[in-house]
């Protein structure tokens, strides 16, 4: 038996939300066999998304940024192992590409099904899939990498941001890196290809080894390296805990998971599962540790609302909210926590919860409030938004319909919004 | 693959009203956002925005001495060569064929400017422009992230880093959250700091937080109650930041907004005149906009980038106020310039240095800096001058110095200011809040009692930090319809701790003030006149600790018929330690005194129907309460006056004459002297109002604002500008705090004689309020005055009556 704290934690962690189905369907497991459980993303249904009707008589392929960036928000709400959006969520803000440069939602939906197919499995297929990946390779100019005219922007970032560190490597390493990768490249179609050409086959030296390198021998150099491995591994495993735990990841912590990968031969199921059965992913540094991202947020009152997200199209609030998938700000993805607060970002934040919860008023659905007391009134709202409000913000919901002469009768028109929108404008919505 | 997709995707994602209109500039301004958006705070955790919570919210105008900077960004690089052109250069044409400019405006016989920029060539004319020329960022790449990362940092260190340079001019001047302010939607990089960072404020979409419908406001001010948890972690920053939001959102909205039809730029100056003319704190408003990457088609497409830059300049001027033109400095900047060739598409591409221009009544117009040379085919030149010497010397000459700490380094300051900020804003009176109103009395009528679930579900103490409305239009005696304000008799009981209580009308952003200032074990009064918030509620604020709140209503401000104010001078006209107006002895347990007022101190003998006293109790015995109400009348369940043993309280009362112009005054228990001092009375034959305003502060003495502080016993006075001719007297909240002794202050118009009465008495580290009503001097001051030892003096004007 987990405690239910503990279990409603780990379920916004890893499922954006604790459905209540889900705290129901878990809450008799040890907590080896729910992590199991929330990881079974096997369940989840196919991520194809048929291309016929957004093809033209010329075979381009034109799709909407926005209708990708829907499709997956509603995917997020609706699989049935959430876990699988949010470590792709997780991969796609971390060997980040954005629409800026690829100019093509279809490219970066491509990258989207790369990341949820290998994003649980091998480290090292995950890696080399990546760097060779057409929005890839358009993200960070590896396309336009060759060997009379080296572009070093991807081997830039995937050494400082996607595998080791600054001070892991030199500037030289960064100049052999580039040269390595150069080869690979995109057609006019946005298809990958490899031009040997292109291919510079001389002598470089990286790391300290002079030979005629490869740009996957780099990569597998690294996860293979004595000195190199644990620092590929506790990178990622910095990363991974910042982002599902909090920022500030102990270093005992980071140091036992990133033994944990390397022994596991880097499979990112081990870790992961190595992170979430840690006691200090349950601590109150944790739990208090993670403002809600905009993705989680919009979410969250998806799930909670039953709307989909072409209905609602929170798009464009979620621009002013600081985060719009597809669009990562820069190559080292979103950062978290104070990024997402303050007076514009809660601005749109709240006008999106109020314009939803009126919808949800209008729908007829949530009429639960009528004849009620305003505590229990209060804790229907609260449950509608699958929180569990402090006893500041139960009276705060409480004082909605409690307060005052005209509304002394609960379940009045506008009380039924005011109550789901109060609710997510909650410290607690507003919390991972 | 085609960027067809890409750009109605985007159009889809921005702004609806954008009038962007090409692929290029579309995707460009996504990536302008890429900039803003994905700064890294390196903060820990809570840290960040307990300082910009404590920082006050449009409520720090601008001191004497401080400037104020416009920033204007163009995006995209705009091509400084066709700005600034240097015409007499033969080469100029001969580089740049199908693009080159005629009847250029001239500047100095070597250069002159766009034939679009007549705005700008006329305030250059009357010497208020600096054209900087040359200016860049050192070892360019040419590529529109660097550079744009480079001028918001205002450094050349890495570009990950997380800070800019009005940020970090911000870190070390913020004291309100309106300091800088983007026009926009989303904040640049330049505009954060490590500790404190500027907000974005639209023009055209209205933030969440405004609204008529009294049932929004009352979400608006519900949702306010989540602060003050004492959850912890970002829970309560949270929190406090959904207040924020609400109080940004209330200010702006008091500043009007120009036409959403205007172009872009041109509404976002308007926007920053008007912010600044608001006097909300602005020293820093930034604005921008797109369409500078003009890689073809250039004549066109930047031909009307410089007519709208040129129309923003003249919005600007136009809305400014003139008395604080003087206040300001505009600088344009664009992450670079572009090459001097130009293409086979009558464009040009990503070049490295630029001009920029830096405007304002206290500039040194002229022309700095060296003309590119045009000679040969060279595209790209290194700057001669670097971008971070034109940001020294406007922070080092007109932002208050600190440039070498933000910029990183000595630049040298070109000297492009010839003189510090001058020009007052003028005076705003207090605003008005509420249409001028007439006052009706009624039988006090407890409207809330937190202990006994009146006006409220509850039977719970108020705890720290929350927020409770009280329901006042359609209760009892008071019409449904038509109610302004709410005259109320506010107590405290059974707190848990020292605080402050304010009240303010639901929906409308609580203000910095306060009503009254609960201490454990002690009942505390106050009286207070309240507007009534659309939804027909007051709202009630409980700053720390928990404790109890009773509100009695005793009148109303109504736009229907009712009753005039007319002011007396300050008479005694009961004291029954010597036997005036009432027998001479203590008033015994459960004993009620008819006073007679009619006639009596100034109140006429016929036509007076509220008499406007302050009633005090001293030297009680015992723990008591006084309840005055109209004589004949049944006494009702309400209470006018608290004491404890020993301590001398005093109130201020709305007194509705009852039988023979007389009202009763009860004492529960033990004995009590009681003292009355008439202030006024209301009649129907007067025809003045009563207006509330915004609780505007008056005096601080903590503050040395008004007087500074401690005071002893020389009377001071205290101007209260702002006010309508015809204003008579004065509604005030007045506190004191910090007494050296046991004593009493004196409120009264200025140019009269010091009456013998007192307004307010306290004891050595008392903190104690009361409402005050005081003539307003024919000199637009009143007068304060200490009777003993010192005190700090705290006075909040929240309405005034008006003939």
């Amino acid at each position: 038996m987990i405690p239910v704290g503990d279990l409603e934690h780990l379920l916004r962690r890893t499922e954006f939300v604790a459905r209540p189905s889900r705290v129901a369907d878990l809450s008799s497991l040890t907590l080896e066999q729910a992590v199991d459980d929330i990881l079974d993303v096997s369940r989840n249904p196919s991520d194809d998304i048929d291309l016929a009707p957004f093809t033209d008589a010329m075979g381009q392929v034109k799709v909407e940024p926005a209708f990708v960036i829907h499709w997956w928000l509603d995917r997020m709400v609706s699989v049935p192992r959430p876990f699988g959006e949010r470590l792709t969520f997780f991969w796609h803000g971390r060997l980040t590409s954005a629409m800026e440069k690829v100019h093509s939602a279809v490219l970066m939906y491509f990258q989207n099904q790369l990341y949820r197919r290998l994003g649980l499995g091998s480290y090292r297929s995950l890696l080399q899939a990546m760097a060779i990946e057409p929005a890839m390779l358009l993200y960070l100019d590896g396309a336009r990498n060759n060997r009379t005219s080296p572009n070093q922007n991807f081997a830039r970032e995937m050494l400082e941001l996607f595998t080791l560190g600054v001070g892991n490597y030199t500037e030289a390493d960064v100049a052999g890196v580039s040269r390595a990768w150069t080869g690979h490249t995109v057609t006019s179609t946005g298809a990958y290809s490899y031009d040997p050409s292109r291919h510079d086959t001389t002598n470089k030296t990286i790391f300290g080894i002079t030979r005629n390198w490869t740009g996957p021998e780099v990569l597998d150099h690294i996860l293979d390296s004595p000195t190199l491995q644990g620092v590929a591994a506790r990178h990622l495993a910095r990363a991974m805990w910042e982002s599902f735990a909090h920022p500030g990841a102990p270093t005992n912590v980071v140091n036992e998971l990133g033994q944990v990968f390397v022994a596991s031969g880097f499979d990112v199921r081990s870790l992961v599962r190595a992170m979430l059965l840690r006691p200090e992913f349950y601590s109150d540094t944790a739990k208090k540790g993670l403002v809600r991202p905009p993705v989680d947020f919009v979410v969250a009152i998806l799930e909670a609302s039953g709307f989909s997200a072409s209905v609602v199209n929170p798009a464009y609030e979620m621009v002013n909210m600081g985060q719009v998938p597809l669009v990562p700000p820069n190559v080292s993805g979103w950062k978290p926590n104070a990024a997402w607060i303050n007076a514009t970002t809660f601005s749109s934040r709240m006008s999106f919860a109020g314009s939803v919860a009126l919808r949800m008023q209008s729908s007829g659905r949530f009429n639960v409030f009528v004849g009620t007391t305003p505590t229990e009134a209060a804790r229907r709202a609260a449950d509608i938004a699958r929180i569990r409000p402090s006893a500041r913000s139960l009276g705060v919901l409480e004082g909605i319909s409690s307060t005052g002469r005209q509304y002394a009768s609960v379940g009045g028109a506008s009380e039924t919004s005011s109550l789901i929108a109060a609710a997510f404008h909650s410290p607690e919505f507003n919390l991972s | 693959m085609s960027n067809d997709s890409a750009y109605s995707a985007f159009r889809r994602l921005s702004l609806p009203s954008d009038a962007m209109s090409d692929p290029i500039t579309l995707s460009r301004r996504r990536f302008l956002q890429a900039v803003s958006l994905g700064v890294a705070v390196p903060v820990a955790m809570g840290t960040l925005f307990d300082d910009v919570a404590l920082a006050s919210v449009g409520n720090d105008p601008l001191q004497a001495g401080e400037g104020v900077l416009v920033l204007i960004g163009m995006y995209g690089g705009n091509d400084g060569m066709n700005t600034v052109v240097p015409y007499a250069s033969a080469d100029y044409a001969r580089r740049r064929a199908n693009i080159a400019l005629s009847n250029t405006l001239d500047l100095d016989g070597r250069v002159g400017l766009h034939p679009a920029l007549t705005t700008v060539k006329g305030l250059y004319d009357a010497g208020q422009v600096a054209v900087v020329q040359n200016v860049g960022t050192p070892d360019p790449d040419f590529s529109h992230f660097t550079a744009m990362a480079r001028w918001m940092r205002g450094e050349t260190a890495t570009i990950s880093a997380g800070t800019g340079w009005i940020g970090r001019w911000l870190d070390r001047n913020n004291d309100d959250v309106f300091n800088a302010v983007t026009v926009g939607s989303s904040l640049g990089l330049h505009m954060i700091g490590q500790s404190a960072r500027a907000i974005a404020v639209g023009y055209k979409n209205s933030m969440f937080g405004v609204s008529n419908i009294a049932g929004y406001q009352r979400h608006f001010n519900a949702i306010r109650g989540f602060a003050g948890s004492g959850v912890g972690g970002w829970h309560d920053t949270i929190a406090d930041v959904i207040g924020l939001e609400l109080d940004v959102a209330n200010k702006v909205s008091s500043v009007p907004t120009p036409s959403p039809n205007l172009p872009d730029i041109v509404g976002k100056m308007t926007m920053a005149a008007r912010l600044i003319n608001a006097n909300i704190g602005c020293r820093v408003v930034d604005v921008s906009w797109g369409g500078f990457d003009t890689h073809a088609g250039e004549l066109a497409a930047h031909g009307a980038r410089m007519t709208e830059f040129d129309a923003a300049v003249a919005a600007f001027y136009a809305a400014i106020d003139p008395a604080i033109a003087d206040r300001v400095v505009m600088m344009t900047w664009s992450e670079f310039g572009r090459t001097f060739s130009s293409t086979a598409s009558a464009g040009t591409d990503h070049g490295s240095v630029n001009p920029l221009f830096v405007i304002g009544r206290k500039v040194k117009g002229g022309v700095y800096g060296d003309t590119p040379s045009l000679v040969g085919n060279y595209d790209r030149p290194q700057p001669t001058i670097d971008f971070r010497s034109v940001y020294t010397s406007v922070l080092d000459s007109w932002m208050g110095g600190g440039a070498a700490a933000i910029v990183g380094g000595n630049y040298s300051n070109l000297g492009l200011i010839s003189g510090a900020p001058t020009g007052t804003f003028p005076v705003a009176g207090p605003r008005s809040i509420t249409a001028p109103a007439k006052y009706v009395g009624i039988v006090p009528q407890r409207i809330f009692d937190s202990r006994n679930a009146i006006g409220t579900s509850r039977r719970t103490r108020l705890g720290p930090g929350e927020r409770v409305s009280v329901a006042v239009s359609g209760v009892g005696a008071i019409p449904a319809t038509g109610v302004v304000s709410v005259a109320v008799n506010i107590t405290s009981t059974g707190a848990t701790s020292d605080s402050y209580v304010t009240a303010w009308p639901t929906g409308r952003t609580q203000p910095d003030t306060s009503n009254l200032n609960p201490r454990p074990g002690r009942t505390v009064p106050n009286f207070a006149m309240v507007a009534v918030g659309a939804d027909g509620t007051i709202s009630l604020f409980n700053e720390r600790g928990s404790g109890h709140l009773l509100v009695d209503a005793i009148g109303y401000c109504t736009e229907a018929n009712g009753a005039g104010f007319v002011p007396l001078s300050p008479a005694r006209v009961m004291d029954t330690r010597s036997g005036v107006g009432a027998p001479s002895g203590r008033v015994g347990p459960r004993r009620t005194i008819d006073l007679a007022l009619a006639g009596v101190g100034g109140v006429p003998a016929q036509g007076a129907d509220v008499v406007v006293l302050n009633v005090t109790a001293t030297a009680p015995d015992g723990e008591s309460f006084v309840t005055v109400w109209p004589t004949g009348a049944a006494m009702p369940d309400a209470s006018t006056l608290n004491m404890n043993r020993g301590q001398t309280v005093p109130n201020l009362v709305f007194a509705r004459l009852g039988d023979a112009g007389r009202v009763s005054l009860f004492n529960s228990n033990g004995s009590t002297h009681l003292i009355a001092d008439v202030l006024g009375y209301f009649s129907s034959s007067s025809t003045t109002t009563f207006v509330s305003v915004e609780p505007t502060r008056i005096l601080d003495t903590r503050r040395n604002l008004g007087m500074n502080g401690p005071v002893t016993n020389a009377p001071f006075s205290v101007a209260v500008p702002g006010l309508p001719t015809g204003t008579i007297a004065l509604m005030l909240n007045v506190t004191a705090t910090a007494p050296t002794t046991e004593s009493y202050a004196t409120v009264w118009a200025s140019g009269r004689p010091q009456p013998g009465t007192s307004n307010l008495n306290y004891v050595g580290g008392d903190t104690v309020a009361n409402a005050v009503i005081a003539e307003y001097g024919s000199d637009g001051r009143i007068q304060f005055a200490n009777a003993f030892g010192s005190v700090q003096l705290i006075a909040d004007l929240v309405g005034y009556f008006v003939a």
